[in-house]
């Protein structure tokens, strides 16, 4: 602490600073976060998002697939509050339904990818003599061209496996499967670097003293000094991944017709942008707003967690 | 350099047997399909797959997927009939400008809204360059691709919806087209590369202002400019070129989007083409083919690494 070396700067503040009780680590990056305003933003508006997506379906009891032609490509009035597509369905409903399905991706794509690559990273980290050949394996992934892999693998095994789980599970699996095998390198890369520099601590020796075994030792001793770093990618990730099922299902790749993903919508809309734009502009408003908070929320938390934050 | 050549071609190879591997094992053959007809008899089944070599053991069939891959031969296209690699030669040119003049704006921006962003920390232009930057990356490309048509294309009337493959630059008029139907698909990427190389260019910035060597510039008398440009700049770049090496892939696939988007004739619409065809020789062939060209810039971001930063040899 500074205090110790500068003890002439000791004022009121400080030594009242000194006196607080203690404070966990959770309740310590909860009162740094608290005070990030985007941050505090992003929370306040992916909250909105995600009450509206959960609780939205019992207010807006609209079906999505309702067709009516009297009500096609009508902007924002009261009985469309987000408009209608060229199908006359209401965009509100549709738009909530697919902000389910969007977000889920973006939360199990990247649970998936998060425990892949802490998995490799820590055996990598660990373990001296895995560490070779898994990085040229990370690194191998990482020299591929994600998005037209994304697409090519989706293609491939869609019909084998929508055919087995039925088709929405079906989709669900695929997606969130590829953009998960796509993605966890970063994850595997980093839990590595912070094992490398751990496991030569103090601590580790003495559980390694007692007799833990590797297994004890990578778990309950090493894992949980590497969870904040993770969880600030974890948190970036799946605005990542909520963009990647987007893109997908944008270039009409992504969830069959019958699910409209928030990026599938805007692929509906994409060629009537000059008779309906509110057709594309409310899937697009609800990405970015989504991503934009989540990406806030994570620098929020890159900062509260950082244990060389000056206050 | 050599090692670092040496590193690729095996890359490559492992690449070319994982694509191989997946069409393999994919449940939606298209031969397979092909093969398993009932109204195609035993022998016209057999002959179709001694004709595409599918009777041979799999490792003599990856044998020579390898050797023709290497030879850049992918045979013929499903749907044209011609082959696979003249369609890419075709399209790769349309590809490489778009993302190549993106990139050329993205650093002609990005250098100087980044030095400004990092000299003036905290002040209002920092917020508004931060702001900016943070927009640009969260906006994925399709987004800002749409937004683009419905400003520039149906609000203001100024650019052309879809680009016309068949123009060709003869005199000022349709060099004026050329640039105008060129516009939108470089902005849209130039604005995702801008955003991400200011946030690189700010973060090294920051890191090198309070080092030793620039008080040191400082002290002799350097003028601020000659400290920020001669001495802080140079040593920021170097990590940023490694920052946009590991940025590639994600480039290539704005590419597909914008190209998309826009119907540039480039390799990520034959892509999507290819794939929403079932056109398996054509997808197949520009996996490939978008692998070489990341491992080929990670490959150039390494050497200019090297050439940047004297301290680094490879031997």
């Amino acid at each position: 602490m500074a205090t110790t070396e500068a003890p002439l700067a000791v004022t009121a503040a400080a030594a009242a600073a000194f006196n607080r009780p203690a404070r966990s680590l959770w309740a310590d990056t909860w009162f740094h976060f608290r005070r990030h305003r985007l941050a505090m933003a992003g929370v306040i508006i992916l909250t909105l998002i995600v009450l509206g997506v959960i609780v939205g379906p019992l207010l807006w009891t609209v079906p999505i697939d309702v067709y009516d032609f009297a009500e096609r490509m009508k902007g924002p009035s009261l009985a469309h509050p987000f408009g209608t597509d060229d199908n006359g369905r209401d965009l509100l409903a549709r738009i909530i339904f697919g902000g389910k399905i969007s977000l889920a991706v973006g939360v199990a794509a990247v649970a998936l990818a998060i425990s892949l690559g802490t998995f490799v990273g820590s055996l990598a980290g660990y373990f001296g003599r895995l560490d070779n050949p898994l990085m040229r394996v990370t690194d191998l992934f990482l020299s591929l061209p994600v998005l037209p892999f994304l697409l090519v693998i989706t293609f491939l095994f869609r019909q084998g496996i929508e055919s087995t789980l039925g088709l929405e599970l079906g989709a669900f699996v695929v997606i969130v499967t590829v953009i998960a095998g796509l993605t966890w390198m970063p994850v595997a890369r980093l839990v590595r670097a912070s094992f490398l520099s751990l496991k030569q601590k103090e601590f580790v020796e003495a559980a390694r003293a007692v007799g833990d075994p590797d297994m004890r030792i990578i778990v309950r001793h090493i894992l949980p000094n590497v969870l904040s770093p993770v969880l600030v990618a974890a948190t970036i990730g799946v605005g990542g991944a909520i963009i990647t099922e987007s893109t997908l299902s944008f270039l009409g790749l992504g969830f069959p017709p019958d699910f409209p993903t928030w990026g599938r919508v805007l692929f509906e809309a994409k060629d009537d942008l000059d008779l309906a734009p509110h057709w594309a502009l409310f899937p697009g408003l609800a990405i970015f707003l989504t991503v934009l908070s989540i990406n806030f929320i994570g620098d929020g938390l890159r900062d509260a967690l950082d244990p060389r934050r000056v206050s | 350099m050599v090692r670092r050549l040496l590193i690729a071609i095996p890359t490559l190879v492992v690449i070319a047997l994982a694509i191989y591997l997946m069409l393999a094992t994919a449940p939606s053959n298209p031969l397979g399909a092909l093969a398993n007809d009932d109204r195609i008899s035993a022998e016209t089944r057999i002959r179709i797959m001694q004709t595409y070599g599918l009777d041979k053991p799999p490792v003599e069939r990856f044998y020579s997927w390898l050797t023709a891959v290497m030879r850049l031969d992918f045979g013929d296209s499903f749907m044209s009939h011609s082959p696979v690699m003249g369609l890419i030669l075709l399209a790769l040119p349309n590809t490489l400008a778009v993302v190549g003049v993106a990139y050329i704006v993205g650093i002609v921006l990005a250098i100087p809204i980044g030095i400004l962003s990092a000299t003036k920390r905290y002040s209002v232009y920092d917020m508004f360059a931060t702001a900016f930057a943070y927009t640009g990356f969260t906006l994925p490309t399709f987004l800002t691709g749409t937004l683009f048509l419905m400003i520039f294309t149906f609000g203001l009337h100024w650019l052309p919806y879809a680009y016309d493959s068949n123009l060709q630059v003869r005199d000022l008029a349709s060099l004026g087209q050329q640039i105008k139907q060129s516009v939108m698909p470089i902005m849209v990427l130039g604005l995702f590369d801008t955003a991400i190389l200011t946030r690189y260019v700010r973060a090294e910035m920051l890191e090198h202002l309070p080092l030793d060597y620039v008080r040191t510039a400082r002290s002799k008398g350097l003028r601020e400019q000659g400290v920020i440009l001669g001495h802080v700049l140079r040593n920021s770049l170097i990590p940023v070129v490694t920052l946009i090496a590991l940025g590639i892939p994600t480039v290539f696939g704005g590419a597909i989007i914008t190209e998309t988007i826009f119907r540039v004739p480039g390799i990520g619409q034959l892509l999507i083409n290819s794939i929403s065809t079932g056109d398996i020789p054509v997808a197949a062939a520009l996996l490939f083919i978008f692998s070489v060209l990341v491992v080929a810039f990670n490959l150039v971001a390494d050497l200019l690494y090297a050439v940047l930063d004297p301290r680094i040899k490879y031997a």
